[in-house]
Parts: C-alpha cells; sequence; structure tokens
C-alpha cells in the first residue's frame, strides 16, 4: 500500500546515487555498494509501475469531520474511446 | 369633479345617459354608468388588471434599463424605455435570484414577462420572468464584475498557482457522479496511472444550490489526506448550466482550496471564473485527468534511462579507477627505476667509503691479522700463550701459525689498534 508513494523517492534516490557516481571520488567498493543499491531502485521503481492498482472510491457523510469511503464503480471506456476523446 | 367624471364616463363608454335609464330599468344597470353608480377606485383598477392580464399572452419586450433598484426584499424594480415612452418593471424575487447580476443602466435588454397593472398606484407593468441582455451581455456583465472584484483581492494572481504534483497518489474529483466528466476523468488517469487512487465527492454541477454543493464537496474531498491534488469538472452545457462556475463563493472555495486544483469546466472555449483562480485549467475533462498524472510509459522510459545512466556512471567510475591504477604503475615503475638508479649511486659511494674502511685496503699494504680458531681478533699478547695455534689474516689468504713467546711491546698495542 505505501509502497506506491514511494516511486518518486526511489528515482530521487536512483538520481543521487548516478550523481554520486558521476562526481564523488568515492572508493570503488563504495561505488559498487552504490550501484547495488542503485539496481535495487531500479527494479523496485519498475514494480511500483507494474504491481499497484488503485483504489476508486467515493466519499461519503461529506457534512461530517470524519472522512468515509465506499467502493465506487466507473464505467471506464475503454482505449479507443479514451484516445479518440 | 363629479360632473366632469359623469361626463367621461359618457364619452369614454358611448352611453346616452338618457338612453340608458329606461333599458336599465328592466334589469341591468351598467356599473359606473351614472353617478350614482360610480364605481370605487380599487374595484375599477381591479376590472382594468383582468383585462390587461386576459388582453396579452406573456410576451419579449425590448428597451433600455432606467432606475434599477434591488430592494432589501429581493423584488427588482426598474422601467424600460425607448426614445419616447416607458414601461414599469418588477422582477419577483425568486424570479430575481436567477439573474447572475444586475444589468447596468442604460443597457439594452429584452424582457419576458406579463402585463399587468399595480392597483395600489392605478400602474401598469411588465411583472418580468426572464431578462436577457444582447447576446451573453448580463452573463458576461456578472462574470467581468466577479473577475474584477476577485482579481482586485489578488486572487486571479498568476503568482498564487501552484505547481501540480508530479505523481500523485490520490486524486480527489469534484463533480457529479452520473456525467460524463467523471468517466473521463478516471478513464484517463487508469489508462495513464493505474496506480494512482481516485476519490469522488459527488455534487451537482448545475440548478440552483449546485454552487453551494460544489464547495462542500471542495471543502470534504480535501479533509481526506491523502488527496494531493483536485481537479473540479463538468462536460459541457449552456452558460446558463455552467453558470455556477462562475459564482463568486465557488471560486472562492476553488482559491481557498488547501491542495493545488486543476480545473475543467465545459468545453475548450468556456471560461469561468473558477478557471482564473484555480492552480490549472484543463480545456476538457480528459486533458485535465492527463494534466494530473503522467503517463506510466514515460515513467518506464525515465526509469530505463536511470538504470542505464546507474551502469553507465559505474562504467565511468570503474574506467577512473583502471585509469588510475594504470597511472599509478606507470608512477611506480617510474618510481622503480629512479629508486634504482639513486640505490646505484648510493652504493657507489657506499662502495667507495667501504673500500677506505676495509681492512683489506691494510692488509694490501702488509699488515697481517691473527685469529684464533673461533675467528677473534687477537690484539693482546696477553691473548697469546705460548704453544698456541693460530691463523695469521692476510692480504690473499690464511697462513696457519704458533706463538713461539709472548713479551710486551708498544708495537704489538699499535698493531691491535690498526685493526
Amino acid at each position: 500500500m505505501s509502497e506506491e508513494l514511494d516511486f518518486e523517492a526511489t528515482m530521487a534516490e536512483l538520481e543521487r546515487i548516478v550523481g554520486a557516481l558521476d562526481r564523488e571520488e568515492l572508493d570503488l567498493d563504495e561505488a559498487l555498494r552504490l550501484f547495488e543499491d542503485g539496481v535495487g531502485h531500479v527494479r523496485r521503481a519498475n514494480r511500483l509501475l507494474e504491481d499497484v492498482r488503485g483504489r476508486i472510491e467515493e466519499l461519503i457523510e461529506a457534512s461530517s469531520e470524519e472522512v468515509r469511503t465506499v467502493e465506487l464503480a466507473v464505467e471506464v471506456s475503454d482505449e479507443e474511446n479514451a484516445n479518440a476523446d | 369633479m363629479t360632473e366632469f367624471s359623469q361626463f367621461s364616463l359618457f364619452e369614454a363608454g358611448g352611453l346616452a345617459p338618457g338612453e340608458a335609464e329606461p333599458n336599465g330599468g328592466g334589469g341591468e344597470v351598467a356599473p359606473g354608468s351614472s353617478a350614482e353608480t360610480a364605481l370605487p377606485v380599487s374595484e375599477v383598477n381591479a376590472a382594468v388588471r383582468v383585462v390587461l392580464e386576459a388582453s396579452f399572452a406573456p410576451l419579449w419586450v425590448v428597451g433600455e434599463v432606467a432606475n434599477w433598484r434591488r430592494l432589501s426584499s429581493g423584488h427588482c424594480y426598474f422601467s424600460l424605455r425607448d426614445e419616447s415612452a416607458q414601461i414599469s418593471c418588477v422582477i419577483w424575487r425568486s424570479d430575481a435570484a436567477r439573474l447572475p447580476t444586475d444589468p447596468e443602466e442604460g443597457m439594452e435588454v429584452c424582457a419576458y414577462g406579463s402585463l399587468s397593472l399595480y392597483e395600489t398606484r392605478g400602474q401598469y407593468q411588465l411583472v418580468v420572468q426572464k431578462l436577457e441582455a444582447k447576446g451573453e451581455g448580463l452573463w458576461r456583465l456578472a462574470f467581468e464584475r466577479t473577475r474584477r472584484r476577485l482579481e482586485a483581492e489578488g486572487l486571479t494572481d498568476p503568482a498564487l498557482r501552484r505547481p501540480l504534483p508530479a505523481l500523485p497518489r490520490r486524486v480527489g474529483i469534484v463533480t457529479s457522479r452520473e456525467g460524463a466528466a467523471l468517466r473521463d476523468v478516471v478513464s484517463v488517469i487508469r489508462r495513464r496511472a493505474p496506480w494512482t487512487h481516485i476519490l469522488l465527492s459527488a455534487c451537482r454541477v448545475q440548478g440552483e444550490g449546485a454552487a453551494r454543493e460544489i464547495c462542500a464537496a471542495l471543502i470534504a474531498v480535501c479533509r481526506h489526506p491523502e488527496v494531493d491534488v483536485v481537479v473540479l469538472t463538468r462536460g459541457g452545457g449552456s452558460v446558463e448550466d455552467l453558470w455556477c462556475f462562475n459564482e463568486e463563493v465557488v471560486a472562492r472555495a476553488v482559491a481557498g482550496c488547501p491542495v493545488p486544483i486543476v480545473t475543467a469546466v465545459g468545453h475548450e472555449v468556456d471560461v469561468t471564473i473558477v478557471d482564473l483562480v484555480a492552480d490549472l485549467r484543463a480545456p476538457t475533462p480528459s486533458v485535465a485527468g492527463e494534466l494530473i498524472v503522467p503517463d506510466a510509459a514515460d515513467l518506464r522510459v525515465a526509469v530505463r534511462r536511470g538504470s542505464s545512466a546507474l551502469a553507465a556512471a559505474l562504467r565511468s567510475r570503474a574506467g577512473r579507477a583502471e585509469e588510475r591504477a594504470s597511472r599509478a604503475s606507470e608512477r611506480l615503475s617510474d618510481g622503480v627505476v629512479r629508486f634504482t638508479e639513486r640505490c646505484g649511486v648510493w652504493l657507489d659511494g657506499l662502495g667507495g667509503r667501504l673500500e677506505t674502511l676495509s681492512p683489506l685496503a691494510t692488509l694490501e699494504r702488509g699488515y697481517a691479522v691473527p685469529l684464533n680458531a673461533e675467528g677473534r681478533v687477537l690484539r693482546r699478547t696477553q691473548m697469546f700463550e705460548p704453544g698456541d695455534p693460530f691463523r695469521l689474516r692476510v692480504v690473499d689468504g690464511e697462513v696457519a701459525a704458533r706463538v713461539e713467546a709472548t713479551g710486551g711491546t708498544a708495537a704489538g698495542d699499535e698493531e691491535g689498534r690498526e685493526t
């Protein structure tokens, strides 16, 4: 659930690692360790794009202070229709 | 006065008083046909009102607005006039509330209504139900008035526009549950970024009370802690249909939205007041979807790029390491050469010095060194015992020797010191 929130953070981290590898004079072990981290982030980013499917909900009892939602079925137009829009 | 009135009625009614009496004697006497049957004012006005209302179907009247007054009761009073005439007009509160705004003095308008009589004052008037300025003049006027007010407060300042989140986790949609706009936005988000959560905050998007509902729905959706962008949307419609999006109260709710908000109201050509205060205006609901979420395909490209950049960075890092290693090894071999050279020089010098220190030079000069069996140098006479064997080291080898006798001499000391 919390995973999909992290795509941006994951990409930012990847970017940071690439930058560090590019700019900083790291010793080779450190560079390799960073690279492995980076590979992990790439995997993670790809996984985030593949797996997660968001929920469609409707807010109910808008007047109350607490937030309550119910699942909502929305008839989603198919690809062709969406593109024709 | 009475005489005059009687005469007037006579003239107007075309009745001869003389005739009226005998004819009426049999039964009906026309009311007001004589001073005796004079009608009270209120009855005349009531009668005229009936005649007037029955004679005219509701009609459109064109003219210029004069003396517009909106009273605290909500009713509006004004006159319609042209170069030579005028009609008093009234718009009752319920109809007046539907006007987008009050017309300006002298504005040319078309008023639709029924002719009637205001009995209290005996004044005939047009009871207006609809008032339209030329083209969409009144709407335009209302739009401009609201816009100027919001502008004066700085709410339309482009500097207030917030950037949208690059990758929203939950999109709040404020629109009607049944509208095509909802389907459009959801379809686009599903297609581009299927992981995005969507939260609908439903409201009516046209008609009376819609403005209030929109405000409430907007406030409610922002209470959800994970909503990080909101789209306020509605499909196309007439100016009247879209009007709630021009209402100041809605504009203020949009301006006060705590998270970035995108508006997509009507078609591409429809610009509403809410568009002016939103962080971003989308021409259509579908485009709003596209502006709100990135395309997964683009993100995959970004990941691929990141991955390549990572590999390239490591390669270049490894390349630098290799380069450094080879530079180091070059420096090392240079160093070795220089070191051995220096060693050679040093050794040469050392060799020279060693030579001067070496006993060999002394031996060369003809001295000899006596050594006992253990190889110790025998320096003093008392180190020799008569009869003991010893070796005598000379320049080219050793000579076996034996002590004949001992005796202390200065010469022996001298020799020992030499060694």
